[in-house]
């Protein structure tokens, strides 16, 4: 209704198609665009130093390669029908599947039997608690060294404490070169130095003690109390800690690389070790040791995959 | 008269400063930096450190700054590549690499060849040819040295004569040499029955690693056939003194008289030399002056120093020569200059005045026994009965590494077929057969198409 005036005030002005609209304020936008400009310097490194690469390695897998130029697509699947007829390759695999085979079971295993034990510690627990840091506090290059010296064969001090301690010369061995022990050899120093000790104890720490009282007052034995309630509670912490497990046995390298070079006689080469001495041979062969790389990558996302779904099958049964 | 008195003063005095400034500027044209590259175990057994103060010191423009890479085919290869796809280097002289390692870079031609540099006392013949034939490559006249030898080694066997004397096997003059391989079995057999401290010794302990497995097969063939390679260049892995070689190397760990060791630590045997408890090594010779270093009495005197001694007792790990006779195996690291360096003139300065300086290779040769590769460096070195040995060695028929773009591809076949072998995994007629399928897969390219040197 008009004022005395005769105008119109403004708010009873009919609202048309000419009108302005006042500006919409749109958090939810503003905050999605804020979160890109956080995220994007991190895309763009990522981008750069590792999906750049893994296209390039990938395509590699089709091209020949040399230092002057790489003729793409040119080489088809000729790289890959090299690697699947290459006696080095199927050595390597045995080599890698038998390790995770046997390292994976026993470091879990052990993880948690020596996680229970230093649970049930009622004196000196952080003394205790802190060996299991040791491995990782000592840099990986200088525990495995003190292995090489350790295992030697005449001036270690392991042959020494079995022959001249323990009067045992018949137990001495050559750890490291010798066919018959290297195997076990490279499980046990790979247990000390890569075991999933701190993860074991830190998923048994987060049980609540609730739990074990009340079986307790039920009249529970230790074994029930571990079959009960240790072990279902562990469960997510068991998921994780096998496939890291398992994904660091498959790309074992540095042990490798350390103590035996792929010996002896290649019994101790890893895949990825494989594509090192590939790259190694010379730059013909870049495109070869991309290729056994991604074979490699695709064998253990498989068995990532297979053992993620079994255990998550079993966990729900 | 005054006035012309004063003329000829100033006239005087202006040529004076010129010749002066003439002089100086002929004296101090050299300035700026130069950056050298040595494999990292270079930086003291080649006494780097000495030579940048020397080099500083004679040149006070310039710069020196040394830095280190690694010996590994792969770091040479990322060298290689970091030259090619950048058109730039990170030093403008690198020292470190053997010929079979530098193989793909003088086949691409990225190295600034030295013929032009070979005047004076560096003109090929002061050369010891053992080492520079294999650094020769056949080509375009004016390019035929892409690299220059800086140290030299050959193949043969150490031996800890304090062991011998103590087994009775040294001869009337004090020394040991085997005839034949029956003779060195015997010996390595008679020496593992000694115990030292408690401690049983290893009688041979032979290299069956990277390190230098291919190179002793290498040693073994030319000295009883004179050369590895067949009339057409390619590795005569069907010789007949190959075959005795390697089946030598398995008869001597099956009887128990040699250790295992280098199946997985390269540095296994001559760790074992210099603790005393390895009788007799075959590898480099330089390991004659290491264990002598490191098993002599007085270790005061070879304690390493600006002006290095030997040990004055005499050496206690002398050398021996592969049964044969007929030519030694001998290789050499190497000095070069990618095309793409900066500084290239300070760089042939270096390579010049520090690293092919008597200086620089006596240093190495009497510290660690890594040898020269310049005649007259040679003759200044104190008298030595190792240095005798390698000198009759190389002033005989010499033979270098193989230098194919596959090079290292066959030295990793070598090692994995022989480790096969020697732990019963295959017959020794498997191993060649696969020996030789595995060069013929290889691309067996060479520098300009040249074939080995008799």
């Amino acid at each position: 209704m008009a004022s005395e005036s005769g105008v119109t005030p403004l708010m009873a002005q009919p609202v048309t198609s000419t009108a302005k609209k006042p500006p919409v304020w749109d958090l939810h936008q503003r905050q999605t665009r804020f979160a890109w400009m956080l995220v994007l310097p991190a895309l763009v490194m990522i981008v750069l130093f590792i999906g750049y690469p893994v296209v390039y390695s990938f395509l590699l897998t089709f091209s020949e390669f040399s230092v002057q130029k790489v003729d793409w697509f040119q080489a088809g699947l000729s790289n890959y029908h090299k690697v699947f007829s290459d006696r080095q390759f199927g050595g390597a695999l045995s080599f890698t599947l038998a390790y995770t085979l046997f390292y994976v079971p026993i470091s879990v295993g052990l993880g948690l039997l020596v996680g229970v034990l230093v649970q049930q510690v009622k004196y000196g627990t952080t003394f205790f608690r802190s060996l299991l840091f040791l491995p990782t506090v000592i840099p990986v290059t200088m525990g495995l060294l003190m292995f090489q010296w350790v295992l030697e064969p005449k001036n270690g001090i392991f042959n020494h404490i079995l022959s001249d301690v323990l009067g045992r010369p018949d137990l001495v061995r050559n750890w490291l070169g010798s066919m018959d022990n290297v195997f076990g050899t490279m499980v046990m120093i790979t247990l000390w130095g890569f075991g999933p000790w701190i993860l074991m104890l830190a998923g048994l720490l987060a049980i609540p003690k609730d739990y074990y009282e009340a079986a307790q007052v039920d009249g529970a034995n230790p074994l029930q109390e571990f079959w009960y309630i240790t072990l279902p509670q562990m469960r997510n912490t068991l998921l994780v800690v096998t496939t890291l497990q398992m994904i660091k046995s498959l790309k074992i390298f540095v042990p490798i690389y350390m103590l035996t070079g792929g010996n002896p006689a290649g019994s101790t080469r890893s895949l990825y070790y494989l594509v090192f001495q590939k790259v190694n041979q010379g730059q013909n062969w870049y495109a070869y040791a991309s290729t056994v790389g991604w074979v490699f990558t695709a064998i253990v996302l498989v068995i990532t995959l297979i053992t993620v779904f079994v255990m998550r099958v079993r966990s729900d049964k | 008269m005054k006035t012309l008195k004063s003329i000829l003063l100033v006239l005087f005095a202006t040529s004076l400063l010129g010749v002066l400034a003439v002089v100086s500027t002929a004296q101090d044209e050299m300035s700026g930096t130069v950056t050298v590259s040595v494999e990292a175990w270079m930086v003291e057994k080649y006494n780097m450190v000495e030579l940048e103060k020397r080099f500083e010191a004679a040149h006070p423009d310039v710069d020196v700054v040394v830095i280190t890479h690694e010996g590994l085919g792969a770091n040479y290869l990322n060298i290689f590549l970091e030259w090619a796809q950048t058109d730039a280097s990170t030093a403008d002289l690198y020292f470190g690499g053997l010929t079979s390692q530098l193989a793909p870079a003088i086949i691409d031609d990225q190295l600034i060849p030295w013929d032009d540099t070979l005047t004076d006392e560096l003109a090929p013949d002061m050369w010891i040819p053992a080492f520079l034939d294999s650094a020769h490559v056949d080509g375009v006249e004016g390019s035929n040295y892409p690299t220059l030898p800086g140290l030299g080694e050959t193949m043969n066997f150490q031996y800890n004569k304090t062991l011998f004397e103590q087994a009775g096997l040294l001869d009337a003059d004090g020394n040991f040499s085997a005839e034949t391989y029956e003779d060195l079995s015997k010996a390595a057999c008679e020496l593992a029955k000694l115990e030292v401290d408690g401690q049983a010794i290893t009688g041979l302990e032979m290299e069956y690693g990277i390190n230098f497995a291919p190179d002793t097969w290498m040693a073994a063939v030319i000295a009883a056939e004179g050369t590895y390679l067949k009339e057409d260049g390619t590795i005569n892995w069907d010789s007949a003194a190959g075959k005795q070689w390697i089946e030598f190397q398995k008869s001597i760990i099956d009887s128990g008289c040699g250790g295992t060791s280098t199946f997985t630590d390269n540095n296994g045997a001559r760790n074992g030399l210099k603790a005393g408890q390895i009788a007799i090594i075959n590898a480099s010779n330089s390991r004659s002056n290491e264990g002598s270093n490191a098993l002599c009495a007085d270790k005061d005197a070879v304690a390493i120093k600006i002006d290095p001694v030997s040990c004055p007792d005499g050496d206690v790990v002398e050398m021996f020569g592969y049964p044969g006779g007929k030519g030694v195996m001998a290789f050499s690291h190497q000095i070069y200059i990618p095309r793409v360096a900066k500084n290239v003139e300070l760089a042939r300065a270096f390579a010049r005045e520090a690293i092919l300086s008597e200086y620089g290779q006596a240093w190495g040769a009497i510290q660690f026994g890594k040898m020269p590769t310049i005649w007259a460096n040679y003759d200044a070195l104190p008298e030595n009965v190792n240095f005798d040995i390698v000198r009759a060695e190389l002033e005989g028929p010499a033979v270098g590494q193989w230098q194919y773009r596959d090079g290292q591809v066959l030295r990793q076949a070598y090692v994995d077929e022989l480790q096969l072998y020697l732990t019963d995994q295959q017959t020794v007629d498997e191993m060649i057969a696969n020996l030789n399928a595995a060069q013929a897969d290889a691309d067996l390219t060479l520098p300009a198409a040249r074939v080995m040197a008799q």
